[in-house]
């Protein structure tokens, strides 16, 4: 397969956005397509995808079921969208405070901004994202003012096998605050290729949850891009059940001084899934702190990838930065490959970098056992431990619920 | 209620207890003393079953069975319990979670119902105050971040929950300023009772002021040297160590 070649316009957008869709397509000039040997791919095999996977015209079913995605006591505002179509009924109006454009409906000036926005958080070189944008017919500009209290939800469900290119673009306004979920799910067999790009303004606040939780048999090549300004604040949670092939890059750029960002994830896979992580905290600006922290559990014949990278700039003095992997396999044919990169042009920060392959500790197992717990289920209760710390972070104790009984059904189904 | 019998063991092929033998009664509690070295806590952990510490020759009956021929969860459910020296901490398991699984495992062992949801949490609850830890730990990860004194009282508040017929404690009063460790000593005094023995591993004397003990023995090279009643306590207060050593050698 050749990236130019998959990089084909829809028919009839308007103009604007096939200025956006020829920028992307030429990006992908003479790129070749990954690899082993290609850096970024070289653990994570592409195999999975066939020409049939970029079939945009079939497997369509439309209707979603709310079942899927509920989350109890959660009082969000859900915008749903199934197999990439916006399900007015099963949405709600946005609250004030929020205002939600279809890229395809942007009327001139909306569709200004979005062209100056779109495309300038995710990194060039991050090829899937410019296919997304080549491949662009429509998606969401959301756009926060002050404080919204009420967490916005999008589902990303998925039912049949035609091909999804999602793009979301979220536009925090200086001194706004929300908290966004993203919440990818559905039997489908397709395959999705998204980008998210975050733009928080001077002395904004994101949290922003991203769910990866379709079954095991969709493919999915994805990313989520974050910029933040001058003592802008972003929490950002990320949670992955594995599938055939599953890719997710998550990039935070701390472009203005003062800017803090707290990174968790968590990745679950089982039988012969895969999912790759690529995460990276950029510093171009001074006095910035990032800490990010992701951990997975391997069992049967799994295997992830995790790659952590750390970079910081010239001119990024007094920085913080950690980042933190820690995996745990729980079968002698589970695998990992954790790379930790740190790539640092200043002498005045601290940097702190860890990544850890381990089996359960021997001590803690025995701790449980000598207050009667049997074995099965102090090591249960020992892999539900490792993750379970994590998800105290969540902003939404109704969130940090659901999160938690998914956590359990994965392990009730056999998962270590 | 338990009785040990020429007891030896090694850890990592090294032999520590030599024919260890102690008898102790329904309702009586041991003291066990000992310098660092000497076995006493390696006593605690073979008869808690830990990984990589093997028993080679010698036996141990707790209520006429054979506890060492038993996994170290069915020795819990049985009804040993070893307050650790070093309590483990879990994070990301709820002290709450901890105990309701501990309670359940032995209620469903032995056949009996464990309590529902509401009840556990008021006794929970009412066992935090009794060991003075604020009720806020039980939502808190097993012994995570806690403090010397506050790991040890959550052994002692497993003590209270769990009931266990004989209960080792180990060193449980290092660590322990004067009120922690009258907190830990009522905690203890209020569990005594004619069917619940203990022994008590300490280095110090000062442990015996706050427990009264029925015996007390000393630990030297991994066998039982002395045996005595709580005088003998006063007497290695008072003389130290070396004069057993020496005696011994």
């Amino acid at each position: 397969m050749d990236f130019e070649q998959l990089a084909v316009a829809p028919v009839e957008s308007p103009a604007w956005l096939r200025d956006f869709q020829t920028a992307s397509r030429s990006a992908l000039v003479g790129v070749p397509w990954p690899d082993r040997k290609t850096e970024a791919w070289q653990n994570t095999s592409l195999r999975a995808l066939t020409a049939d996977s970029f079939d945009t015209s079939s497997g369509v079913d439309g209707s979603g079921d709310p079942n899927e995605y509920l989350i109890e006591d959660l009082n969000s505002t859900d915008l749903v969208f199934v197999d990439g179509t916006y399900l007015q009924d099963l949405s709600d109006p946005v609250p004030s405070g929020v205002s939600l454009v279809h890229l395809s409906d942007a009327n001139e000036a909306e569709a200004g901004m979005i062209r100056s926005r779109i495309g300038t958080v995710v990194p060039p070189t991050h090829h899937f994202a410019q296919l997304n944008g080549s491949r662009l017919d429509d998606g969401i500009l959301l756009r926060f003012r002050g404080a919204v209290s009420q967490p916005v939800r999008i589902v990303w469900q998925s039912t049949g096998t035609r091909s999804l290119n999602h793009r979301l673009l979220v536009l925090m306004e200086e001194g706004s605050q929300a908290t966004l979920i993203e919440h990818f799910c559905g039997a489908g067999e397709a395959f999705t290729n998204s980008v998210s790009e975050l733009d928080l303004a001077n002395n904004s606040h994101l949290y922003h949850c991203r769910l990866h939780l379709e079954k095991e048999t969709g493919i999915h090549i994805g990313g989520a891009h974050a910029r933040l300004g001058s003592h802008a604040s972003f929490g950002g949670f990320h949670l992955g059940t594995g599938g055939p092939l599953k890719r997710v890059d998550v990039t935070i750029d701390h472009a203005g001084a003062g800017a803090t960002s707290l990174l968790s994830g968590a990745y679950l896979l089982r039988a012969s899934q895969r999912i790759d992580y690529h995460v990276c905290a950029e510093h171009s600006a001074p006095q910035c702190d990032s800490q990010s922290t992701f951990r997975g559990i391997i069992a049967d014949k799994a295997r992830a990838v995790f790659n952590g990278r750390i970079h910081i700039h010239r001119g990024a003095r007094k920085t913080q930065a950690t980042l933190d992997n820690k995996n745990l396999l729980t079968s002698d044919s589970a695998q990992v490959n954790t790379k930790p990169e740190l790539e640092i042009y200043n002498d005045d920060v601290s940097c702190a970098h860890g990544a850890t392959v381990s089996q359960l500790s021997g001590e803690s197992l025995h701790y449980l056992r000598s207050r009667g717990l049997g074995t099965e289920a102090a090591f249960r209760l020992l892999n539900f431990a490792f993750i379970n710390e994590l998800l105290d972070r969540a902003p939404e104790p109704a969130l940090a619920a659901f999160l938690r009984t998914k956590l359990q059904s994965w392990f009730d189904r056999g998962g270590s | 209620m338990l009785s040990i019998r020429n007891l030896h063991a090694s850890v990592d092929d090294t032999e520590i207890l030599k024919g260890l033998s102690l008898e102790v009664g329904d309702g009586e509690v041991h003291a066990i003393m000992g310098v660092n070295g000497s076995g006493k806590s390696t006593l605690g952990h073979v008869l808690a079953g830990r990984p990589g510490y093997t028993e080679t020759e010698g036996s141990v009956q707790m209520d006429g069975q054979d506890l060492l021929a038993l996994e170290p969860e069915i020795r819990s459910r049985e009804g040993l319990f070893l307050a650790f020296q070093y309590p483990v901490e879990v994070p990301g398991v709820t002290n709450l979670e901890f105990l309701k699984a501990a309670v359940e495992a032995r209620a469903n062992h032995r056949g009996e119902e464990p309590p529902n949801a509401s009840e556990f949490l008021k006794q929970a609850r009412a066992l935090c105050d009794a060991v003075n830890l604020d009720q806020a730990f039980l939502r808190r990860g097993v012994n995570e971040g806690f403090s010397g004194g506050e790991k040890k009282r959550n052994e002692l508040m497993q003590m209270m929950l769990l009931q266990p017929k004989v209960a080792i404690l180990d060193e449980t009063d290092s660590g322990l300023d004067i009120d922690a460790l009258q907190v830990v000593a009522d905690g203890v005094n209020g569990l005594r009772a004619p069917d619940r023995s203990f022994v008590v591993i300490t280095h110090y004397q000062r442990l015996l002021n706050f427990i009264e003990p029925d015996y007390v023995h000393v630990l030297v090279g991994g066998r039982i040297v002395r045996s005595g009643d709580k005088s003998l306590a006063l007497e290695l207060e008072e003389k130290g160590y070396r004069w057993l050593e020496d005696e011994v050698a």
